[in-house]
C-alpha cells in the first residue's frame, strides 16, 4: 500500500484520500439503506396481509361458519389483493380446501395440502402468512396466503440503481470540490517543498519560504525560515572564520618561509664562510708539518696531526651541511630511473672507496622508480654507506637491496640500533653510535629523509640491536 | 322424509350447526345479554331434529351457555330466546312470537313471508338461508351484517 503510494504526489494523495472517504460513505450509507429498505418492505408485506387477513376475518369466519362457498372464494379474491399475492388459501376446521383465490388464473400456485407445514414467515423467499379462524374458541378454518418478494426485491433494485447514481453523481461532485479544496492543503506545501528544492539545488540559503496559512504548515514553513536564518548566520560565521583563517595560514607560511629561508641562508652562509678559515687551518698546519718537520719534535707533529684531522672532519661536517641545504633547495626534476643500476653502481664506488672490508651485496635486479636520478643517488649511496659502516664488525657482513609491494628497502645484519631511539634516527646531528664507535656526521639520514620527504614518500627503519638494521622508504607514483 | 336420498343426517347435522352459529350474529336485547348464563333453544314440532339439536346442549356463545327445550304446542314460549320450529302452524305459532325477543328459525317454506325470521332452505346439498330482518328489528333482535351478507335473501320494511 505505502509503495504503491509512494509515487503519487500529496495534491493526488489528498484527493484519492477524500474520494474513497465519500465512495466508502456513500457506499456504506447505500448497503445501510438497501438493508433498511428491505426490512422495512418486509415488515410492510408482513403488516398489509396482517391487516387486510384482520379485515376479512369476520366474513371468512361467518361463510365458514354457514359454509357458503361463493362468499369464501369472495374473500379468497378480496385477500388476493394484487400481484404481490401467489395464492390465497381458504381451509375448513378439517382442513380441507374450501376456497381459492382466482383458481382459474394463469400465475396459480398451488395451495398446500397442510397450511401449517411451516409456520408463519419468510420461506425460500416467500412470505407464508398463516391465519387460523376461531369461532367461540374453536378453530373453523384457516386462511393461508403466499406472498412473494417481487415488490421487495424491485424496491431494493430501486435503491441499488439510486444508490449508483448518487454513488456517481457524488463522486463527481466531490471531485471537483476536492480539487478545488486540496489546494488550500497543497499549495503551500508544494511552494515549501519547491523552495526546499532550489534551496538544496543551488545552495542559496537566501530564500524563504512564502507563508500563506497559520496552520501546521505555516508553523513548518516558519521553522524552515527559521532554520534557513540558523544555516545562513553559521554560513556566514564559518566563510569569515574561513577567510580569517587563511589569511593567517599565509600569513604564517610566509613566515615560516622567511624564516626558512633565512635559516638556509645562514646556515649556508656559515657553512661556507667557515670553509676558507677551516681550509687556511689544514693549509698552514700541512705546511708547518712539511716545512717544519725537522725543528719540530714529535708531539708538536702529533698535534700537528690531530689539528689537521680534525679540521678535515670539520670540513666534511660542513660539506654535508652544505649538502643538506642544496637537497632542500634543489628543485626536483623525476623521470624513470633503473634502481637496480643506481644501487649496484653506489655499491661499487663504495667497495672501491673500501676495498679492505669485504661484504657481500645481493640487489634485486630490474627495479625502476620514478624520481630525481641525482638526489635519489644521494639516498642510496648514504644507506649503502650506512650498511657498509656498520658491518664493519661483523664476521661475514651482508647487505641486500630490493623491493616488496612497492616499498624499497636495504638491509644489513651489522650492529643495528636499539629501537627506544628511532624517532631520533632522521634527525639531524642526531646520533645514536659514539664517534669512536662509528664515523659519522649524523647528517647523513636527515638528508635521506630529506630527500624521500621531497619525493612525497616516507622513511622508516626497523632494527635490533647487534641483530641488523632495515631501512625501508617509498616515492610517491 | 327429506327430498334428498342420504342427505337427512348430514341436513340435520348441518342445521344444527347453522342454529348454533346464528346465535353468534344476533345480539337480544341488552337486559338479556347482561344477564347471560343459559340461552334456551327451543324446538317446537321438529322433534326429527331434536336429538341433533339437544347436542348443541352446553356450547357457549358469549357469555351464554345453550340450552335444549323440546316444547310442546301449549307450552309458554317467553322462557325461550331461539325457537326452532317445524311442521306446526304458522298461523297460529307466529302471533305467540310478535312482541317475545325470541329468534324464530324454521324450514317451513314461505316462513319468512309469514313472519319467520330466518328460513331455512336446503338446495341441493347445501342449505341457505332468508331473514325478515324487519321481524327483528321489532322486537330489539340485531342481526349481524355479516349473517345479512351470507343470507340469501333479506326482508327489511
Amino acid at each position: 500500500m505505502t509503495s504503491i503510494l509512494r509515487a503519487f504526489s500529496i495534491k493526488q494523495k489528498l484527493t484519492m484520500v477524500m474520494l474513497l472517504t465519500i465512495f466508502a460513505g456513500v457506499v456504506l450509507m447505500g448497503v445501510f439503506f438497501m438493508g433498511y429498505e428491505r426490512i422495512q418492505s418486509r415488515e410492510q408485506l408482513v403488516h398489509e396481509i396482517t391487516v387486510i387477513t384482520k379485515v376479512s376475518y369476520s366474513q371468512v369466519a361467518a361463510a365458514l361458519e354457514f359454509e357458503d362457498l361463493n362468499t369464501l372464494q369472495e374473500s379468497a379474491n378480496s385477500l388476493d389483493f394484487d400481484y404481490t399475492i401467489d395464492v390465497v388459501c381458504i381451509y375448513d376446521g378439517n382442513l380441507s380446501l374450501q376456497a381459492r383465490s382466482f383458481p382459474g388464473s394463469v400465475r396459480a400456485t398451488p395451495c398446500p395440502d397442510n397450511p401449517h407445514a411451516d409456520p408463519s414467515g419468510f420461506v425460500q423467499g416467500k412470505y407464508h402468512h398463516i391465519e387460523d379462524v376461531f369461532s367461540e374458541s374453536v378453530r373453523i378454518g384457516t386462511i393461508f396466503i403466499s406472498a412473494n418478494m417481487d415488490y421487495v426485491n424491485s424496491q431494493i433494485q430501486r435503491y441499488f440503481y439510486m444508490m449508483l447514481t448518487a454513488l456517481g453523481i457524488i463522486s463527481a461532485v466531490s471531485l471537483l470540490v476536492a480539487m478545488v479544496l486540496q489546494k488550500a492543503v497543497t499549495t503551500p506545501i508544494s511552494e515549501l517543498a519547491q523552495t526546499a528544492t532550489s534551496i538544496a539545488n543551488d545552495r542559496d540559503f537566501s530564500l524563504r519560504a512564502a507563508k500563506t496559512s497559520d496552520d501546521e504548515i505555516g508553523q513548518m514553513v516558519d521553522a524552515f525560515n527559521e532554520m534557513l536564518e540558523a544555516i545562513q548566520q553559521r554560513d556566514q560565521e564559518l566563510q569569515s572564520h574561513k577567510v580569517e583563517l587563511e589569511s593567517k595560514v599565509e600569513e604564517r607560511t610566509a613566515e615560516l618561509k622567511a624564516a626558512n629561508q633565512e635559516l638556509e641562508a645562514f646556515s649556508y652562509s656559515v657553512s661556507h664562510d667557515l670553509r676558507s678559515p677551516l681550509r687556511a687551518i689544514d693549509g698552514f698546519s700541512q705546511a708547518l708539518l712539511e716545512d717544519y718537520a725537522d725543528q719540530l719534535d714529535s708531539p708538536a707533529l702529533g698535534y700537528l696531526e690531530r689539528v689537521r684531522m680534525a679540521s678535515q672532519r670539520m670540513g666534511t661536517l660542513i660539506d654535508s651541511m652544505l649538502w643538506l641545504s642544496r637537497v632542500t633547495r634543489q628543485e626536483i626534476v623525476t623521470r624513470t630511473v633503473d634502481f637496480s643500476l643506481m644501487c649496484e653502481d653506489v655499491v661499487q664506488d663504495t667497495q672501491d672507496r673500501e676495498p679492505s672490508h669485504k661484504v657481500r651485496v645481493s640487489v634485486q635486479p630490474g627495479m625502476s622508480m620514478r624520481c630525481d636520478s641525482r638526489l635519489m643517488r644521494i639516498v642510496v649511496t648514504n644507506l649503502v654507506d650506512n650498511a657498509f659502516k656498520y658491518t664493519q664488525h661483523a664476521s661475514a657482513p651482508e647487505v641486500s637491496i630490493g623491493c616488496k609491494e612497492g616499498i624499497y628497502f636495504i638491509r644489513d645484519n651489522g650492529a643495528g640500533f636499539d629501537m627506544r631511539y628511532a624517532d631520533k634516527l632522521f634527525g639531524v646531528f642526531q646520533r645514536l653510535h659514539s664517534k669512536d664507535e662509528f664515523e659519522g656526521t649524523g647528517v647523513g639520514l636527515a638528508t635521506v629523509a630529506r630527500v624521500i620527504q621531497r619525493h612525497g614518500g616516507d622513511i622508516w627503519a626497523e632494527s635490533e640491536v647487534n641483530r641488523g638494521a632495515i631501512f625501508y622508504f617509498t616515492v610517491s607514483s | 322424509m327429506t327430498s334428498v336420498p342420504g342427505f337427512g343426517e348430514e341436513e340435520a347435522r348441518l342445521k344444527a350447526a347453522f342454529i348454533y352459529n346464528f346465535t353468534k350474529y344476533v345480539t337480544w336485547p341488552q337486559y338479556i345479554e347482561q344477564a347471560g348464563g343459559a340461552l334456551h333453544v327451543c324446538v317446537l314440532g321438529a322433534d326429527a331434529y331434536f336429538d341433533e339439536l339437544s347436542q348443541l346442549a352446553g356450547r357457549e356463545v358469549r357469555s351464554f351457555k345453550l340450552e335444549i327445550k323440546q316444547l310442546k304446542p301449549s307450552d309458554p314460549i317467553d322462557s325461550c330466546q331461539v325457537i326452532y320450529t317445524s311442521g306446526v302452524s304458522l298461523r297460529k305459532f307466529l302471533p305467540q312470537t310478535a312482541n317475545l325477543p325470541v329468534l324464530t328459525i324454521s324450514d317451513e317454506p314461505g316462513f319468512v313471508d309469514a313472519g319467520g325470521m330466518i328460513g331455512l332452505v336446503t338446495e341441493g346439498r347445501r342449505i341457505r338461508f332468508d331473514i325478515n330482518l324487519g321481524r327483528a328489528r321489532d322486537v330489539q333482535l340485531q342481526i349481524s351484517s355479516r349473517l345479512l351478507q351470507l343470507a340469501r335473501r333479506v326482508e327489511s320494511p
